[in-house]
């Protein structure tokens, strides 16, 4: 197989857009029935993400006047594409790709491009609603990129290796553990779920940055987001969950965290409110700063 | 660098149309700008268009929230300018559906509240409560809107057997005492939310003449229900609630305390009851010319209603004066200094409502 | 203050000319108000002011102008009307008057003269100012006289 196609069955297929989609779909619905089920409520049936998904693509889109067009309809396929590109680094099982040295740094800076499009994506807008949204969402990459990074570059420093696969089989240590929580702890607002749902609150800014976004361009940045949390569990269960060799077990170890992840956000997302910007600043510099210095540490003591 | 943001006429965070622009530096807002008559519909001339009876289901229909309110103050105006007195058991029978409004009112607030601060649990939780409240209403009433209750001279409809209400408002305490008023009142991220926001000193609120759990929340005493009592809560041993604390959180826990406070007052009204006549006149009232101004003390605050009387079939005029017509405008005096995140929040603790406002 | 305190001060106030106690409220009439007057001596009163009620006097004519006031445990209404349909505004005294007499201007055309900030609050775009004039005054049905002869 030439490294092109290769490339190509991985960003489109496995452990791509073709998989990973219906995965993400499936995540989201789990979070969903969850939430439903600790409110009350009955929640959607399996296939709504889905449904939703479609009835965006069916849509007409509409572009307000005054917008720069090709930055209105690049920003969220340049966020899809990013974000299947990061997918295609992951180092699953059946993965067809060829390992990439360094590809924890090439990671990382894939899983920006998306949050550097929404921010975009609201100032490229024109609604005043808009550009508040892109600026909370600017600060809040800020807040949560502490320790977020510190996690993945402590357990880099204990692996010896920027290199994913010699990540996922370093020795366990406490640096595991500490990371992990760090990791944890950026968790809820990378992906924009109370209490750090800043960025899109609909009560104060209607719809944050995508505010102008509709039909096909708004389904590509749900699609961009959704799979946002498959990359984000896959990447969770790679750097600090120690994988048992025999590949059944492997699984249910994957599928287990992956479900603990999940109901663990939902349960979190349940019952919180939404804290203020300024909140959830001081928050992430000030735990989270601290979770960075302990993983740090962690990561250096051999 | 300074921006407006507007909050309406259609906004997530309002549930009826109205618009506030809040000029910012960054996300601190230095001042607010309100608009109102999205909903005007002159519901003060319609009302001279309908005879004396007629008249009592269009005030009914000024509000969804607080329907009771207005139809119950056009009826005492009514009643006094012709000198009907009301029977004893009518004055229980409203005073108990009153009340029921009120709680109503309040949770459909509170669930408002929670939703503004991103809260949307506390906000299913807060509304599966209210339920019960509706379930009661309904079985008196027998509609959740718009009872119909009221006509000159006393009620439509009697409460046969008051005891058998017991049961659900047990259940209706339960409910408040450990779901809805922990949530508020102790989840650390709903009080860091509600602490500090939007304060309206004891000054400001007697300048700016608000009313309701607004002003009694800055501390401000004052409750139509104790000051000029009406109905029959002089016999109910009522209690108005009382903070100084003067912020939004205030503002929840006077709401709370007053729900807690009815359904003590429906407790105590329905064991009290007198037996009697449920109305004062048979058929259509006769209103002599007169003319006076009635205040009752409505979920929100004071209403004032001013009804003229030509001694015709139909009013000669009916003033209608709501309390969000008072408590809206203080929004400006809250917002200053506050931040952008919280203007949701700040617009909703007046409780503010459009269809009263705009008429 | 006492009832009897409050009704004494009421009718030295410049304008009044009767103060009526009866069932329906204090009232006070002063056709002839002295608006600015009033607003000096309502902290001294001990009044709040709860709204401002405008009854057209015919399509063209005068307005009736009627304050509603609260004393703590009390109403107290101040009825007078204006002059070639315009008044002094309580506005700069008073915070509660501004909507208030906004609403006043908006449906019966009233000028209160010194008002800071005179916009539209409930008409909305495209109506005329005074827009319930005709059709308030024209619903008035009064009684038929009661000896038809």
């Amino acid at each position: 197989m030439t490294p092109f196609l290769a490339y190509a069955l991985a960003f489109l297929v496995w452990p791509g857009l073709l998989v990973a989609a219906p995965l993400a779909w499936f995540e989201l619905w789990l979070m969903r029935k969850a939430l439903a089920k600790l409110q009350g409520r009955r929640g959607p049936p399996l296939f709504q993400p889905f449904f939703d998904w479609v009835k965006l693509m069916g849509k007409r889109t509409v572009i307000p006047e005054g917008v720069p067009r090709a930055a209105f309809v690049a920003l969220p396929v340049i966020a899809l594409a990013s974000i299947a590109a990061a997918l295609v680094v992951m180092p699953v099982p059946g993965n067809p790709a060829p390992r990439l040295p360094g590809d924890v740094v090439l990671l990382l800076y894939l899983l920006e491009v998306p949050v550097l499009c929404e921010v975009l994506a609201g100032y490229v807008g024109r609604s005043v609603y808009g550009e508040v949204g892109a600026m909370r969402e600017a600060l809040m990459s800020l807040a949560y990129n502490l320790p977020f990074l510190a996690s993945v570059i402590a357990m880099a420093e204990w692996a010896g290796s920027f290199d994913l696969r010699t990540l996922a089989a370093a020795p366990f240590g406490l640096v595991h553990v500490v990371a992990g929580a760090a990791f944890l702890l950026a968790l809820p607002a990378r992906l924009k779920s109370n209490p750090f749902s800043i960025a899109n609150a609909e009560h104060e800014i209607v719809a944050g940055g995508l505010i102008e976004y509709s039909g096909p361009l708004l389904g590509l940045f749900e699609l961009a987001h959704a799979l946002e949390i498959v990359v984000l569990t896959e990447l969770f269960v790679i750097l600090f969950v120690p994988m048992p060799a025999a590949p059944l077990a492997a699984l249910v170890v994957w599928v287990a965290v992956g479900l603990a992840l999940l109901m663990g956000l939902t349960l979190l997302a349940a019952t919180t409110a939404r804290l203020r910007l300024a909140q959830a600043f001081r928050f992430y510099w000030v735990w989270g700063g601290a979770m960075s210095v302990a993983a740090l540490a962690a990561g250096l003591a051999r | 660098m300074a921006f407006t943001i507007p909050v309406g006429p259609y906004h997530p965070a309002l549930e009826e149309p109205f618009k506030v622009s809040a000029t910012c530096d960054g996300e601190i807002m230095r001042s607010a700008e309100i608009q109102v008559g999205f909903s005007f519909r002159g519901i003060e001339l319609l009302a001279q268009k309908r005879n004396w009876t007629e008249a009592i289901t269009l005030v009914e229909r000024v509000c969804g929230i607080c329907s009771n309110t207005h139809a119950m103050t056009f009826c005492m105006a009514a009643e006094k300018i012709a000198g009907i007195t009301v029977p004893k058991r009518a004055q229980y029978v409203r005073t108990i559906v009153a009340e029921l409004e009120r709680l109503h009112s309040h949770l459909l607030w509170a669930g408002v509240g929670a939703e503004d601060i991103g809260f949307h649990s506390l906000f299913m939780e807060v509304y599966q409560a209210r339920e019960k409240v509706m379930d009661l209403l309904e079985a008196i009433t027998g509609n959740r809107v718009n009872y119909g209750m009221n006509r000159i001279g006393g009620i439509n409809r009697d409460i046969p057997d008051p005891a058998i209400h017991r049961g659900a408002l047990d259940a209706l305490k339960g409910a408040l005492t450990d779901v809805v008023v922990p949530a508020f009142t102790q989840n650390p991220t709903a009080r860091a939310r509600l602490i500090g926001i939007g304060p309206l000193s004891r000054e400001q609120a007697i300048e700016w003449a608000v009313v309701g759990p607004v002003a009694r929340a800055s501390g401000v005493d004052m409750d139509v229900r104790r000051d000029e009592p009406y109905l029959v809560y002089d016999e109910l041993d009522f209690r108005p609630s009382l903070r100084n604390d003067c912020d939004v959180f205030a503002r929840v826990v006077v709401r709370v305390e007053e729900m807690l406070e009815s359904i003590r007052l429906i407790e105590a009204a329905l064991e009290k009851m007198p037996a009697g006549p449920i109305a004062a006149t048979e058929g259509w009232a006769e209103i002599p010319p007169g003319e006076t101004t009635v205040r009752i003390e409505a979920p929100r605050g004071e209403v004032l209603y001013h009804v003229v009387s030509d001694g015709g079939e139909t009013p000669a005029r009916v003033k209608i004066r709501t309390p969000s017509f008072v408590n809206i405008p203080a929004i400006e005096a809250m917002v200053p200094g506050q931040q952008l995140a919280d203007l949701a929040i700040i617009q909703a603790s007046v409780d503010p409502c459009i269809s009263c406002t705009d008429r | 203050m006492t009832h009897t305190d409050l009704l004494a001060r009421l009718a030295d106030l410049p304008g009044v000319e009767r103060v009526a106690d009866g069932a329906n409220g204090i009232r006070a009439d002063a056709p002839f108000l002295d608006v600015d007057a009033l607003a000096d001596a309502l902290p001294a009163l001990g009044l709040r002011l709860g709204t401002i009620t405008g009854i057209p006097l015919g399509p063209d004519g005068e307005t009736a102008i009627i304050y509603h006031f609260v004393a703590h445990d009390r109403i107290v209404d101040v009825a007078t009307v204006t002059r070639n349909n315009a008044i002094a505004s309580l506005a700069p005294r008073l915070r509660p008057a501004s909507w208030a007499e906004r609403e006043i201007h908006d449906l019966f055309d009233v000028d209160f003269l010194g008002h800071p900030n005179l916009a539209p609050l409930m008409r909305p775009e495209g109506y005329a100012t005074g827009m319930m004039r005709a059709p308030m005054c024209a619903a008035r049905r009064p009684a038929p006289p009661s000896n038809p002869e």
